[in-house]
């Protein structure tokens, strides 16, 4: 399945081609983990997920189309 | 000499012209531990809460604290407090940057201004020598202009603090600006600088801060360095984005306050976002006084639009301040309106904030047409030279708009009949983070001593920041009340010490902290006392509130919080139940119904 992924602040250094949005080729079933690991982004990065408009975490299992948003720690304002 | 402080203040008397020094309050020092706490006991002791702000009755107090001046991470920090023409509640607003040191340096830990000059001067102190100079030729020019006049005909290295032409025109939404860029932003504390006539304090010291365990103190912040040096978040995120790193994040789940808080996603978020900054306008970054981290940006316009100049900034909050929540999109209008108001010295948040009522003011017809002409161009979302011409409107308060806007958003928003337009809390705006969508930020926006304020209780940290396994719940009030009080004890000991917040990102959490204070001091808190003291800060400050006549009426959120749910992103459908987490925060804090510490409470802290 296709989905689109977000990669956000430093995370994208992770990002295949350096671009912080892109799309992606996942087997059916696969959750947001297979996806953080198959970027090579460690665990403890993937702070925050977003699916869509849910908040969710690495256990949501992806459908084809949705927009994978990871966040790093961060803070500050 | 105490550790840690250098034992005395300096009392300018500017309506006699007088300058004392006297020692430092030992007792309360220990008990408030420095800078904010110890500024707000002076306060409360020396002036009635229910004076008027912009009279001479108001006093300014800079308060360092045991940690500014000594190498502990981020041990730059000052604060400035008084009561607040803003807000009518205590004003402490924090500057980072080098001044502080320099002050203690000199050989003082704190000073407060009394009275009023008869004309403009400002102070110049060099250690033991102090002078109370004509600043007429600075009056009226901007902080670069002031800091460069300022140094040239006084120490080629002094440190200044002081007014911009916002100040000195009462703009209840001034500042203070050390170093050019470094603000101690909130509440007004500027334009009770400009009541007394004071232009700035320009300081040059040549000694330095003892500490009592110059050991114990070394290993502790040598630890300390080296968390921070490896957390993600102040090495990756603070160091390498800035607090713009912030603005994908809140935007991806719908807190991103956009046109005064009518919606939480700004579809030009990318464009104004820390990635977009540190991959265009940024030319490198900056470390206040002993600061590891980092996180400021030194910038310049991309020379692609009309918009040229360069500075610093912009930090998260002014990205939002004068960028989405005005509808503006464009980086280079955004940097530009950062830079005027670090020249005008005017506080990013509520500027912006202002702007942005204004611009809702304007959408729903209810300014007349023949104020709006006074701007010259559109007042409405997205126009960003709407916002460039209103941040000079209400510096110079020009016409009858720009003397409305110089009085603040709530004021401005009142006076056109739609208070419930203004987005605050206690006539503060409101930061960054749409408390919708994180649910103690609310009770934390609305118990805040000083009014609305992110860092007071940042309980984003705890909501969002914080790893899953640690994380609360955004969208539940549960648990909100008691995170929010550890949160503000925590940040009231930091603004006491004179360290950044931003450390405890990088792991300098009270239990690090308090230690490092001990050494310094030669005090011996327990992480318990630590946090007592905190309560006891807290608790001081709502003593003056209420006796500034401050009470659970101004606990409050504008109705669009309470009873008009966010529509967009992971927040949806979501208010702020503020009542019941309100309730339960009185009941935790040992407060009266109407939000008044009761005997016991104050007996248990030790509050005389």
């Amino acid at each position: 399945m296709k989905i689109t992924v977000e990669l956000q602040a430093y995370l994208e250094q992770y990002a295949p081609d350096g671009r912080g949005v892109f799309d992606c080729e996942l087997p059916a079933g696969a959750r947001v983990w297979d996806l953080v690991r198959k970027l090579g982004v460690p665990d403890e990065l993937a702070n925050v997920v977003v699916v869509g408009n849910t908040a969710t975490d690495l256990e949501y299992e992806l459908s084809e189309g949705d927009r994978v948003t990871l966040i790093p720690p961060i803070a500050g304002g | 000499m105490p550790y840690g402080w250098k034992g005395q203040l300096l009392r300018i008397n500017l309506t006699d012209g007088s300058a004392q020094k006297e020692p430092l309050n030992m007792k309360w020092a220990a008990q408030y531990i420095g800078g904010r706490g110890l500024g707000t006991k002076y306060l409360l002791e020396e002036i009635d809460p229910a004076c008027e702000p912009l009279s001479p009755a108001n006093k300014l107090v800079f308060a360092t604290g045991p940690l500014s001046g000594t190498y502990a991470p981020t041990g730059g920090r000052y604060m400035v407090l008084c009561k607040s023409p803003l807000t009518g509640a205590i004003a402490c607003s924090n500057s980072g940057g080098y001044w502080g040191p320099e002050l203690k340096f000199a050989g003082y830990d704190m000073v407060i201004l009394e009275g009023r000059a008869p004309k403009p001067v400002y102070v110049w102190v060099y250690n033991d020598q102090v002078e109370i100079r004509d600043a007429a030729h600075v009056w009226g020019k901007t902080i670069e202009e002031t800091e460069d006049a300022l140094r040239a005909e006084t120490d080629p290295q002094a440190r200044i603090s002081g007014i911009g032409p916002a100040g000195e025109n009462l703009n209840r939404v001034a500042c203070v600006i050390n170093d050019k860029s470094r603000a101690a932003g909130r509440s007004g504390v500027g334009a009770v600088m400009g009541s007394k006539n004071v232009k700035a304090i320009v300081c040059r010291g040549t000694g330095a801060v003892e500490v009592a365990d110059p050991l114990k103190f070394g290993e502790l912040v040598f630890a300390s360095m080296k968390e921070i040096n490896a957390s993600p978040t102040t090495s990756m995120a603070l160091r390498g984005m800035g607090t713009a790193s912030t603005v994908g994040f809140t935007n991806s789940v719908g807190i991103l306050p956009t046109d005064n808080f009518q919606r939480g996603q700004f579809e030009q978020a990318n464009a104004i976002s820390g990635q977009t900054i540190a991959g265009t306008v940024l030319k490198r970054n900056k470390g206040c006084y002993s600061c590891p981290i980092g996180c400021a940006r030194v910038t310049e316009t991309s020379g692609a639009s009309k918009w040229k100049g360069h500075g610093e900034g912009p930090e998260y909050e002014t990205i939002f301040g004068l960028g989405s929540d005005c509808g503006v999109g464009e980086l280079d209008a955004v940097l530009y309106a950062n830079y005027l108001c670090n020249q005008y010295a005017l506080d990013t948040i509520s500027a912006g904030g202002t702007v942005a009522v204004a611009m809702e003011l304007a959408q729903r017809g209810y300014i007349p047409p023949e104020d709006l002409k006074e701007v010259g161009t559109e007042l409405k979302f997205g126009n960003a030279d709407a916002v460039m011409r209103c941040l000079e409107m209400m510096t110079y308060r020009q016409g009858k708009l720009g003397d409305l806007m110089a009085e603040g958003g709530y004021r401005l928003a009142e006076h056109y009949g739609h208070p419930e337009l203004f987005m605050g809390s206690k006539k503060q705006d409101f930061a960054a983070y749409d408390p919708r969508g994180a649910k103690g930020m609310g009770l934390g926006y609305a118990t805040s001593n000083r009014g609305a304020c992110h860092l007071r209780g940042y309980s984003m940290t705890v909501e969002w920041f914080a790893p899953p396994d640690m994380r609360l719940d955004p969208f539940t009030i549960e648990g909100k009340a008691k995170a929010q009080l550890e949160l503000q004890h925590k940040a009231g000991c930091e603004d006491a010490a004179g360290i950044c917040t931003f450390s405890a990102f990088g792991g300098l959490t009270p239990d690090k902290l308090a230690p490092i204070y001990n050494a310094a001091t030669g005090e011996n808190l327990s992480l318990g006392d630590w946090m007592t003291a905190g309560e006891r800060i807290w608790n001081i400050e709502r003593l003056f509130n209420n006796r500034a006549g401050l009470s659970r009426k101004d606990d409050s959120l504008p109705p669009r919080m309470t009873r008009e749910p966010l529509t967009n992103g992971a927040v949806q459908g979501q208010v702020v139940e503020l009542a019941p987490m309100l309730e339960e925060y009185y009941r935790l804090r040992g407060w009266d119904d109407d939000g008044n510490p009761s005997a016991e409470t104050l007996a248990r802290l030790g509050i005389e």
